[in-house]
């Protein structure tokens, strides 16, 4: 939708948040479960804060919505500083530190899950994306807003829809990566960065892109900080991502539209 | 067009008066002048690139970081003089932009903003890691404690990268760079090389960018880089030449007086979480209700505070 | 050149065994023409036959697939778009394409600063000459108004204006006629004899038949990426191939059918 949204990390944020006090609190309910639970209200909210604010510079200049999105991005961080404290938390199970070993590997179970939830997310999302009526007029709008407005689109909404969609997704991230890093009201930034090299390796707009994208950019990762040194893993990263940008800016997988 | 040289000179004035300031003024304000003075020079320099080329870079605070390092390098280990560091910082500067600049510059939107942002986060994780430049835990330079010295030095760049704005507007570059913002292909079909004059207009950014980042480094006597490199430098640079008027002469450095002044206000000294929320309401505000900053209001005087206009303007943006 | 014949002078464009292959579409099959100095050229052809790929390739933002295209005796193989302007090659676009924050005569005195010989003369001299485009053009009154202020005809005159700048030998029209009012398009028919008049090379895609007929020296068939005749107006226009690709088989037979 050519749409850059800087908040994506404290929606992030927010999943996270919303799992650790659904953790804590009188339902000790278990963090792969409250997925759900976080992507409705992500959902509903960033499909408002759309619909209300967002939606005010969409036809402006690109650079409009990413400094909007930025200050929204602050916005909610603080906010979330202000009412939740600075102080770090994290989500411990019973189950947080097994793992199930195969062969020589030994893979911890979060991380697993993590990773089986992840692409049944993504799975979804392409069929929902491919099948459905309304992620037609997704695509139909990502291509030509107008055509779709005249083809009988509320575009309006869809905008919204989308930015609701991204925002869920960003809520289930928030509530899987709970169980593995420690939550802040910063811990959107660094997910943030890796999620825009991310898309692009996979190629902006290709859904199963995104997934590729995000399995070759850990692998990338990894890899680097056991060649170069944990400090030079980043270095390594951006010169993928430069390197993508320049020679294959479609992504990876992705195809050159004429 | 008169009236905006109205206003560029009038800020001008305004500037050359300030030097005359500093034995008046307690040690506190000429801290925060000087500052502002710096900021206003990153948003000078972004705004050749930004405003002008209209290619919204999100990596010019790559050329702050450089220019602070190759300064605290030249002074710290080849015991140059400031003067001399700084212009070592300057070409430097001007090189790697004019370097990354010739593939970078090819991409459009998206995905050049994208590409700064990568070249930002992978210079401070580079010089992180480079021994004779502290690695991690930055460098020192020679303490420098006459704070008037960089008052008037922060001052002078400034004034200069305003000339040298006001000399491209007018200037058959201006041209070629606002032709290839407003429509890239139309341009080379008129004759103008694009990936030369988008290269320059960066390396001339990234030169201003690195002098300021030069005397930050000297004047501060300490860098390192999660603090020249710090995105929040870009994000700023970029709030206050839209607040102010993207590819104006003297926006970036108005808009960044207002955000300065909005900063004081708010007791920036302390910078509390409410603070910045405040920051991010300001900046969703001014998005939305000031497309084209604040200069169209100081040049097209009462008849531009016109309440249908605005309501016209922001039914265009929106669906 | 030999003293003892007359210099053979190059035509004002070549093209010889143009390929344009996109992916698998293929937009141009193998065109040879041959455009002389001073000629009008009008090119015509359904929709899709390839009449703005043509006018790319000539222009030189389109590189062939193979073959080869010179203009005025440069081979413009791997020569950037910018740099042919400077051998006196300039172009409109079907989609026009003002600078719309610019005045009027900023849009214009950007052809001429930059145009065949604009590094030669100082800025003063280029918007002197601005203004006399503008002249030509019937644009001195608008020349202070911004270009997003000018109606559809107005950017059509603007879009020629400005390649006018450029001070070319050959220009290259894009439907310039499409949305014009019958006065309008006399107007620029008029506007279009006298800067051939003046020595300039036109070559004319056009859909308007008035137009063609009305300007045109030579006429050049362009269907499904191939040429199919070349020759003067009203014989090209009564030929039966032109007729089927046209209007199909049946009218090229002489007997329509209701």
């Amino acid at each position: 939708m050519n749409v850059i949204n800087i908040a994506h990390g404290a929606f992030i944020m927010l999943g996270a948040y919303l799992t650790y006090w659904l953790f804590v609190g009188p339902m000790h309910l278990d963090p792969f479960l409250s997925i759900p639970l976080a992507m409705l209200t992500m959902f509903v909210f960033a499909y408002l804060l759309q619909r209300f604010v967002v939606n005010q510079v969409i036809r402006a200049p690109m650079l409009a919505t990413f400094l909007l999105t930025f200050g929204l991005s602050i916005m909610i961080a603080n906010m979330a500083q202000i009412f939740w404290s600075s102080d770090i938390r994290s989500i411990t199970t019973a189950y947080s530190g097994t793992s199930l070993t195969l062969g020589g590997l030994t893979i911890p179970w979060v991380r697993l899950w993590t990773l089986l939830i992840a692409c049944a997310l993504t799975f979804g999302l392409t069929m929902f994306m491919a099948r459905t009526k309304i992620g037609r007029a997704i695509r139909a709008t990502s291509m030509d807003v107008d055509a779709a407005r005249l083809s009988g689109v509320g575009v309006a909404n869809i905008y919204a829809l989308t930015f609701g969609i991204g925002g869920a997704l960003a809520g289930a991230a928030g509530s899987l990566v709970s169980v593995s890093y420690a939550i802040t009201p910063n811990m959107g930034d660094s997910f943030l960065v890796r999620a825009f090299v991310v898309a692009v390796l996979g190629g902006l707009g290709n859904v199963t892109g995104a997934l590729v994208g995000g399995l070759v950019y850990g692998i990338i990762e990894s890899f680097g900080a056991l060649w170069f040194g944990e400090g030079f893993k980043d270095v390594v990263a951006m010169v993928a991502l430069l390197l993508v940008l320049l020679l294959r800016p479609y992504g990876l997988i992705g195809r050159a539209t004429a | 067009m008169q009236r905006g040289r109205t206003v560029t000179v009038v800020i001008l004035v305004l500037l050359a008066l300030s030097a005359l300031l500093p034995p008046h003024l307690n040690g506190n304000w000429v801290h925060v002048l000087t500052l502002f003075f710096m900021m206003s020079c990153l948003a000078q320099g972004w705004n050749l690139i930004g405003g002008f080329a209209g290619y919204a870079s999100f990596g010019n605070v790559t050329f702050f970081g450089v220019g602070a390092y190759a300064c605290a390098y030249c002074m710290n280990e080849l015991h140059w003089p400031f003067f001399g560091a700084t212009a070592c910082a300057v070409i430097l500067g001007a090189a790697l932009a004019a370097l990354l600049g010739w593939p970078i510059l090819r991409l459009r939107g998206h995905y050049f903003a994208i590409a700064t942002l990568g070249i930002a986060i992978g210079m401070q994780a580079l010089v992180a890691e480079v021994p004779v430049l502290g690695k991690g835990s930055g460098m020192t330079l020679p303490i420098n404690s006459n704070f008037h010295f960089f008052y008037w030095v922060m001052l002078s760049i400034l004034i200069v990268s305003i000339l040298l704005t006001a000399y491209i507007a007018r200037s058959r570059f201006g041209y070629a760079l606002v032709a290839i913002r407003e429509n890239e292909e139309a341009a080379a079909a008129l004759g103008i090389n694009a990936a030369r004059t988008k290269v320059a207009a960066w390396a001339v950014s990234a030169a201003i960018t690195a002098a300021a980042g030069a005397t930050y480094a000297y004047w501060t006597s300490f860098i390192d880089p999660p603090t020249v490199f710090d995105l929040n430098f870009n994000v700023l640079m970029i709030i206050m030449v839209l607040l102010g008027g993207a590819g104006t002469v003297v926006g970036p450095t108005i808009g960044s007086f207002i955000l300065s002044s909005i900063g004081e206000y708010l007791g920036a000294q302390s910078v509390s979480p409410w603070h910045t929320v405040v920051l991010g309401a300001i900046i969703v505000i001014v998005v939305i209700v000031l497309p084209r900053g604040i200069m169209p209001y100081l040049t097209g005087g009462l008849r531009a505070w016109n309440l249908n206009a605005l309501r016209a303007q922001l039914r265009a943006s929106r669906i | 050149m030999s003293a003892m014949t007359a210099p053979a002078r190059s035509p004002a464009v070549e093209a010889r065994g143009v390929v344009v292959r996109f992916g698998g579409l293929v937009a141009l099959d193998g065109v040879t023409l041959s455009v002389a100095r001073g000629e009008i050229l009008g090119l015509i052809g359904p929709n899709g036959a390839g009449k703005t790929t043509l006018l790319s390739v000539m222009a030189g933002s389109q590189r062939p697939t193979s073959g080869g295209v010179s203009v005025l005796g440069h081979d413009i193989a791997r020569v950037p778009t910018y740099q042919i302007v400077k051998f006196g090659v300039a172009r409109t676009f079907q989609v026009v394409k003002p600078f719309a924050n610019l005045s009027v005569r900023e849009n214009v005195a950007v052809g001429a600063l930059y145009g065949r010989h604009g590094l030669d003369r100082p800025s003063r001299a280029a918007f002197a000459a601005a203004d006399e485009v503008l002249e030509r053009v019937g644009l001195a009154s608008e020349a202070d108004r911004p270009a997003a202020e000018l109606t559809l005809a107005g950017r059509k005159r603007l879009e020629i204006a400005k390649a006018l700048a450029t001070d070319p030998q050959v220009l290259l029209l894009d439907e310039v006629m499409a949305g014009l009012t019958p006065h309008e398009t006399d107007q620029a028919m008029d506007l279009l004899r006298s800067v051939n008049a003046a020595g300039v090379t036109l070559i004319v895609v056009e859909h308007v038949m008035k137009a063609i007929m009305g300007i045109s020296q030579r006429v050049a068939v362009l269907h499904q990426g191939r040429l199919i005749a070349q020759g003067p107006p009203a014989l090209v226009v009564a030929d039966a191939l032109v007729i089927e690709a046209y209007l199909g088989a049946r009218y090229a037979e002489g007997r329509p059918r209701a």
